[in-house]
């Protein structure tokens, strides 16, 4: 990244710079404790206290964390999430920039048509695109009664679903809207004459768009692939439906503890370790974001 | 004159250009010596700024054909043509700092950065930002963020520099000082400069030669000196500088080059400046405020009563005008020579010479510039 601007750095916003501020901002603050801070507080409470029996004791114990740490299968879980979250929201950056590019600046006509095309599904029911893709990936799936009605195949290929594929796959699906949203933002925002003066100063389309869309588009990038990040990670729809053994994730195991194991504790810890890599992911992200953002003015 | 050994450096051959409904260049022609530094002057939405971008590449003509050094461009995409432009707002890349947008062409050339740095540092140095290499453009100020601009279109050596309204974002002061860093370039380097702007004194104050244009079309090209004593249509007349305008019929004409023109029942003398004009025609008669005198000691052609109707002081002259009938007329008069005594109401004569007036046919009328 490059150097920070000397003025913006010493430049210091303040919040709050008159007593009325405070008032205007109390609003805001009881709307942060209620909705977000305290349900984060009550969840890590939780993830200290410790399943006995059919109870939850109140003495604050780090066994939870110290199990999860202990059994490699927790690990295991754990890595491939975290191998999974990274391959669909990298597959969703590669499908949703051409997308993003063409209809931001080669589509005259038609332009806000074809965005909320891409957008659509987000207003179809979840589950039903879940489903969707079981009936495509499935033995009797589009694929496979495809390609055995071209007599490419005899038997359905059976590695289409139930596995780390399927999630993969799937995840992308879910993803490249929320991906391309950003993207689209970034690139319709720059101006159309930085273009013209790259053509100007003799770049050809390759390195105009190397030297001068790519940088500036880098904010849209990072907020795509953040979103998709932590939507992939947590997710436990996706890889129950599709997943199989295989496939199956850490969002499984906390919505099994809070399920039939009924270890609400283990299920609060393995969450919190799972929110504090999605902070910590937000966290640098949007340091290069704004970053970026800050010098394209 | 499509040969290599054309003289002229740029060349338009009945250029034309039509967006939807409009036409934004119609039919230009357009000839540019080496080392000229020419202007296309209009107001906005005249086709200046299109003119450009098509010699510039940026976009291609409907019509008509493109020349550089006596070779057809118009085919030739604008990243592998040898001419830079200075964007209106400077187009200066976001993400690039100072030293790095000045680079950009050569980058794209393949030339390395280390063979880069002295052409670098010279044509920084050129437009006096040494010192601001590592700055982004949203630290510069708006008149530096016009000089990286300028090094980085200059950077390259373009045997054409084309410049977009470079000046049209800054103040007063500032436009004053980059006219002459510019001038001084453009002298210096002999580069041929194609320079678009709404600005008339700049136009007149910079350039060897000005195209006018208005609504697409361009109604005169000529030096400064032409366009401003010989205006070609009402249309420059109106445009250039302040000028009086009354309407009339010809009367008489005397000689093949005076004709006489009635205005609410006076005659006056105008030169008969090659326009087709006969007999009773309706024609504008235009004269420059400063060629109108007040109370003229000499003796003049055209000399008619007229009562003051408003004095205006403006510093070093006074700006005064006469009413006869329904016409007006406004005179600019030096300070020194102004009678302070004299009041609105007064009665006084206004002259001028017959060679100091031009008329043009009426149908002109609708081209000009109405100012309200």
């Amino acid at each position: 990244m490059k150097e920070l601007p000397n003025n913006k750095r010493g430049k210091k916003r303040v919040l709050f710079d008159k007593p009325r501020s405070y008032i205007m901002g109390i609003p805001v603050i009881f709307w942060l404790l209620t909705i977000i801070i305290t349900p984060v507080i009550l969840m890590l409470i939780m993830s200290f206290r410790q399943k006995v029996g059919y109870d939850i004791s109140n003495i604050l114990t780090l066994s939870n964390y110290l199990e999860i740490l202990k059994k490699p299968s927790y690990v295991k879980i754990l890595l491939r999430s975290f191998r999974i979250a990274l391959i669909a929201s990298t597959l969703a950056i590669f499908a949703s920039y051409p997308l993003a590019y063409y209809i931001s600046r080669k589509i005259r006509k038609g332009r806000h048509l074809l965005f909320m095309l891409i957008i659509a599904p987000l207003w179809i029911s979840y589950l039903v695109r879940i489903i969707a893709w079981r009936a495509i990936l499935g033995n009797k799936g589009l694929i496979n009664s495809t390609l055995m009605a071209l007599g490419l195949i005899k038997e359905p290929l059976s590695f289409l679903l139930y596995n780390q594929f399927a999630v993969a796959i799937t995840l992308t699906y879910i993803a490249i809207p929320f991906v391309f949203i950003p993207l689209y933002t970034a690139l319709e925002k720059i101006p159309v004459n930085l273009i013209d003066a790259a053509r100007d100063l003799g770049a050809n389309e390759f390195h105009t768009f190397i030297n001068v869309i790519l940088p500036l588009c880098i904010p849209g990038l990072l907020t795509g692939f953040m979103l998709a990040f932590i939507i992939s990670l947590g997710d436990y729809i996706i890889p129950m439906q599709l997943g199989g053994t295989g496939g199956m994730m850490l969002g499984n195991i906390i919505w099994s503890q809070f399920g039939f194991a009924f270890n609400w504790p283990l299920g609060a810890a393995l969450g919190f370790v799972l929110f504090s890599i999605a902070a910590v992911i937000l966290a640098i992200t949007q340091k290069f974001g704004s970053r970026e953002g800050m010098l394209y003015e | 004159m499509k040969d290599k050994e054309s003289k002229w450096q740029v060349e338009l051959v009945g250029v034309t250009k039509i967006y939807k409904d409009t036409i934004a260049v119609n039919n230009s022609n357009i000839k540019i010596k080496a080392g000229e530094f020419f202007s296309l002057l209009g107001p906005s939405g005249c086709g200046k700024t299109t003119t450009l971008r098509i010699i510039a590449g940026l976009e291609e003509p409907d019509e008509g054909k493109v020349f550089l050094e006596g070779r057809d461009v118009t085919n030739v995409p604008a990243h592998r043509r040898n001419v830079n432009t200075v964007f209106q707002d400077y187009a200066i890349f976001p993400h690039m700092s100072v030293y790095d947008n000045v680079y950009f062409p050569l980058k794209m050339r393949k030339i390395s950065k280390k063979e880069a740095d002295p052409r670098i540092k010279r044509v920084l140095k050129l437009v006096n930002l040494e010192g601001f290499e590592k700055r982004y453009s949203s630290q510069v100020s708006g008149g530096q963020r016009q000089r990286v601009a300028s090094a980085r279109a200059l950077v390259n050596e373009p045997r054409v520099l084309l410049l977009d309204e470079p000046l049209g974002a800054l103040d007063f002061k500032l436009r004053v000082s980059m006219q002459k860093v510019l001038k001084d370039i453009q002298r210096n380097l002999n580069i041929t400069f194609i320079y678009v702007t709404h600005d008339q004194t700049e136009a007149i104050t910079m350039s060897d030669r000005i195209a006018v244009m208005s609504q697409g079309l361009i109604h005169q090209i000529g030096t400064p000196d032409e366009i401003y004593n010989n205006p070609a249509t009402a249309f420059v007349a109106s445009f250039i500088g302040e000028m009086n305008f009354l309407e009339g019929l010809v009367a008489s004409i005397p000689s093949s080059d005076t004709v006489e023109v009635s205005v609410s029942n006076k005659n006056i003398l105008c030169k008969n400046s090659d326009q087709k004009i006969s007999l009773n025609d309706g024609v504008l008669v235009s004269i420059r405020p400063e060629k109108v005198h007040v109370n003229p000691l000499q003796s003049l052609k055209n000399v008619i009563e007229a009562e003051l109707s408003r004095i205006v002081f403006k510093g070093n002259n006074f700006e005064v005008t006469a009413k006869f009938d329904k016409c007006e007329v406004r005179s600019l008069v030096d300070y020194k020579v102004w009678d302070k005594s004299q009041k609105a109401g007064n009665r006084v004569k206004i002259g001028w010479n017959p060679e100091d007036v031009q008329v043009f046919p009426i149908s002109m009328k609708k081209d000009m510039i109405q100012y309200e």
